[in-house]
């Protein structure tokens, strides 16, 4: 029986979705890429608006699919879209933002039925930009969430790196309690 | 590897040096019977006897000062760490540092001074450069090679209290599964390995590693990890599909590392 997977990357602007997705994908990923308003460009010329979208192929044809959000919360009614029938989130977080903690929370908040329902790993990126806030900064907020989250340093350039985040997210509801 | 022949003599020597490399670390000690008390004693070590112990020590020193601290091997090789930055600058080449590590250590065979925090990375051009973390946990697993610390009982259940940030830690076969399995549900060693059909060894070496980092919680206050109910019919999705990751996730890791 054919079964596949839907995992979906989430984070702010700039926090490296679309370049996680490509750097694991197995196929070339779908962007839905329009330049960035003015506001944004001093940080990227172009900003996904609706999804991106990768696969990896794994044996007998299942596949993992995963989607990117659309970073801006202007474009936040994709994020209830995407997230149907989703296995689990990442969660990208951009360390160099002017509050990467405050990031986290409020996209731990604003998934967080689905997070309940599912699990959630991780990635903080740009840390060779900005080395602070250091990870024990972000393990001491999410002490207080219920569950043991996965948490990583990641360079979504890395397949390595976006590799163990998605292995991290899979192996956790591979063993999550029921 | 992929496009070559597994039969090939390249992937076979690529294959053998692989197990060389996972048998530094993780020793090659088969299973154990736990009712025997011989080979109890065999997989435990005293992390205080090798420089696990001693870099434990020191780190501790070091952030309780908050001062930079230089270690002293011989006249020319040399660690130093730096608080600040969380680094260690290491004047010495891998295998030495495995060779140092891996034996136990003598009270003349390391000496440390406090210095200036001269941290400059560039500097150091034959010098390496190891986050401090990272260095504990690789000086950890070469010492335990695949066994635990004195102290430990087989059969008290372990929790993590927070995932190590593995992107930038050595990666050993199945790390991500006892890690996984550790933060949702609280196992013994034993339990581990035969849940996950894994050697014990391998569950060992990690365990010396979390615990070296002061990650292994066998005090049973882990996070209670209140389970939410959710609507029936998702549920029975989600303990479909669930049960075939275990079949899938190998085929993963192969693909991405």
């Amino acid at each position: 029986m054919k079964k596949d997977l839907k995992i979906i990357f989430t984070g702010p602007v700039g926090a490296g979705k679309t370049t996680a997705i490509n750097a694991i994908s197995d196929t070339d990923t779908v962007s839905t890429n329009e330049s960035s308003t003015d506001e944004l460009r001093y940080r990227k010329n172009t900003t996904t608006v609706a999804m991106d979208y990768g696969i990896i192929n794994m044996v007998d044809s299942k596949r993992v699919h995963l989607y990117g959000t659309p970073g801006q919360e202007r474009f936040d009614f994709m994020w209830d879209i995407l997230i149907q029938g989703g296995m689990g989130l990442v969660l990208l977080v951009d360390n160099a933002r002017p509050d990467p903690l405050e990031d986290m929370q409020f996209f731990l908040q604003r998934f967080g039925d689905f997070i309940q329902r599912t699990r959630v790993a991780i990635g903080v990126t740009r840390m060779d930009i900005s080395s602070t806030p250091r990870l024990n900064e972000y393990q001491s907020l999410l002490n207080d969430q219920t569950r043991n989250i996965p948490l990583f340093e990641v360079d979504a350039r890395a397949r390595q790196d976006v590799s163990i985040l998605v292995q991290s997210l899979l192996h956790s509801l591979d063993h999550q309690k029921r | 590897m992929a496009g070559v022949p597994p039969t090939s003599t390249g992937y076979q020597i690529a294959r053998h040096l692989a197990e060389k490399d996972i048998q530094a670390f993780l020793g090659s000690t088969p299973d154990i019977d736990t009712n025997s008390a011989q080979q109890q004693a065999n997989i435990r070590y005293d992390p205080d006897s090798f420089f696990q112990g001693k870099l434990s020590q020191i780190t501790a020193m070091m952030k309780q000062k908050g001062q930079a601290v230089r270690l002293q091997f011989s006249d020319e090789e040399f660690i130093i760490l730096y608080p600040d930055e969380e680094m260690a600058q290491i004047n010495m080449s891998e295998s030495r540092l495995g060779t140092l590590s891996a034996a136990p250590i003598s009270p003349s065979g390391l000496s440390f001074t406090f210095c200036d925090d001269l941290f400059s990375p560039d500097d150091g051009a034959a010098d390496s450069f190891m986050r401090i973390d990272a260095l504990m946990w690789k000086t950890a697993l070469w010492a335990s090679q695949g066994r635990i610390p004195y102290e430990t009982d087989l059969h008290k259940t372990v929790a993590l209290d927070r995932w190590p940030n593995l992107t930038r830690l050595l990666l050993l076969p199945n790390t991500l599964e006892i890690a996984a399995l550790w933060a949702e549900q609280p196992h013994s060693l034993i339990e581990t390995a035969a849940k996950l059909k894994i050697p014990q060894r391998y569950v060992f070496g990690f365990y010396s590693a979390v615990f070296a980092l002061g990650l292994a919680n066998t005090g049973e206050t882990m996070k209670t990890l209140d389970y939410i109910p959710i609507a029936a019919d998702a549920g029975k999705k989600q303990l479909a599909s669930a049960s075939w990751f275990s079949n899938w996730i190998p085929f993963f890791r192969s693909k991405n590392g």
